[in-house]
């Protein structure tokens, strides 16, 4: 009978040495994560010039145009559901001049506009992206329109889409 | 026939034996301390440039009888932002380099080669947190609450 009593516990200690990466110890604590919303935006030039100059003229043309495609709009946006529109502060111009962005690297261009006081889509869906535009201008000049110049301060705004 | 005293006594012996072999091995708290407030890192993403959160926290762990190691988890349901840690200049064992934490992972190695004894250890954790503009800000998506865990292992 005493050899009976012997035999188990010699058993369970070779069945805890097999157990194999003991654990010995485990501490947790509570780690936040906050992310600051953010919207930034630039132009790369601070102003520009067309010239639509009659030499621009074929024959049988009746409208002179002058495009630039030499500035970027771009930006830096973190938050949801958000668009970019265009405006000009010149309530009556002369001539026509219309904005387009080309080129997008995030968002969805809206169609070629033409620029007036009140806001238009320049860009849509640009909520959470980082992203690039060129932004395309054209000025548009009849010749019975004459000589002249319209003065334009343009305008871009991150607004809710 | 009766007990004899041996009897009793190798009865005991290998009563108490079997309930330190079957007893479930609990951690002990005071073997790993976290130290200094729960950690909140803000990202500050006003400029061109994000900046990166940082905090910095200690950690303090014992030897053990074999040569260990301390691993890192978290759990972090619906996480939307980076956040990594690293243990700096460990006083035993080396630190693994920058872990990423994310929702869910396995335990990942922190500090290995932690050698065996009974001296009380600690190092720096560094806490590393950062954001694309593509994963949105917490006032709209919430703030990201980790529960990161450390936990001693045999190696």
């Amino acid at each position: 009978m005493s050899k009976v009593i012997l035999t188990i516990p010699v058993l369970l200690v070779s069945l805890s040495v097999t157990s194999a990466h003991a654990q010995f110890a485990q501490e947790s604590h509570t780690v936040t994560v906050e992310v600051t919303p953010s919207i930034v935006i630039n132009i790369s030039r601070p102003s520009l010039e067309l010239v639509a100059a009659e030499s621009n003229l074929g024959l049988g043309q009746q409208a002179m145009t002058a495009v630039d495609e030499s500035t970027v709009l771009s930006w830096r946006i973190n938050r949801r559901h958000l668009k970019i529109t265009v405006q000009t502060d010149l309530a009556a111009p002369k001539y026509t001049l219309k904005v387009m962005a080309v080129n997008a690297t995030a968002g969805t261009p809206a169609p070629e506009r033409v620029l007036g006081v009140t806001p238009k889509d320049f860009i849509l869906d640009v909520g959470k992206t980082t992203g690039t535009a060129v932004i395309r201008y054209t000025g548009t000049a009849s010749l019975q329109q004459g000589s002249g110049s319209d003065l334009h301060l343009v305008t871009f705004t991150v607004t809710q889409q | 026939m009766r007990p004899t005293n041996k009897f009793y006594a190798t009865a005991v012996l290998a009563g108490a034996l079997l309930a330190s072999l079957a007893a479930p091995r609990r951690a002990a708290a005071q073997e790993v301390v976290l130290t200094g407030n729960d950690p909140v890192l803000r990202v500050q993403t006003g400029g061109w440039l994000p900046v990166d959160a940082t905090v910095e926290t200690k950690i303090l762990f014992k030897r053990q009888s074999i040569q260990t190691k301390v691993t890192v988890q978290t759990a972090c349901p619906g996480q939307s932002f980076f956040l990594a840690v690293t243990a700096l200049s460990p006083t035993a064992g080396y630190s693994a380099g920058p872990v990423l934490l994310r929702n869910g992972m396995a335990p990942t190695d922190l500090i290995v080669h932690v050698p065996s004894g009974t001296r009380r250890e600690q190092a720096r954790l560094l806490y590393v947190a950062s954001a694309t503009d593509e994963q949105g800000n917490s006032d709209q998506e919430g703030a990201d609450v980790h529960v990161v865990t450390y936990t001693i292992v045999q190696e």
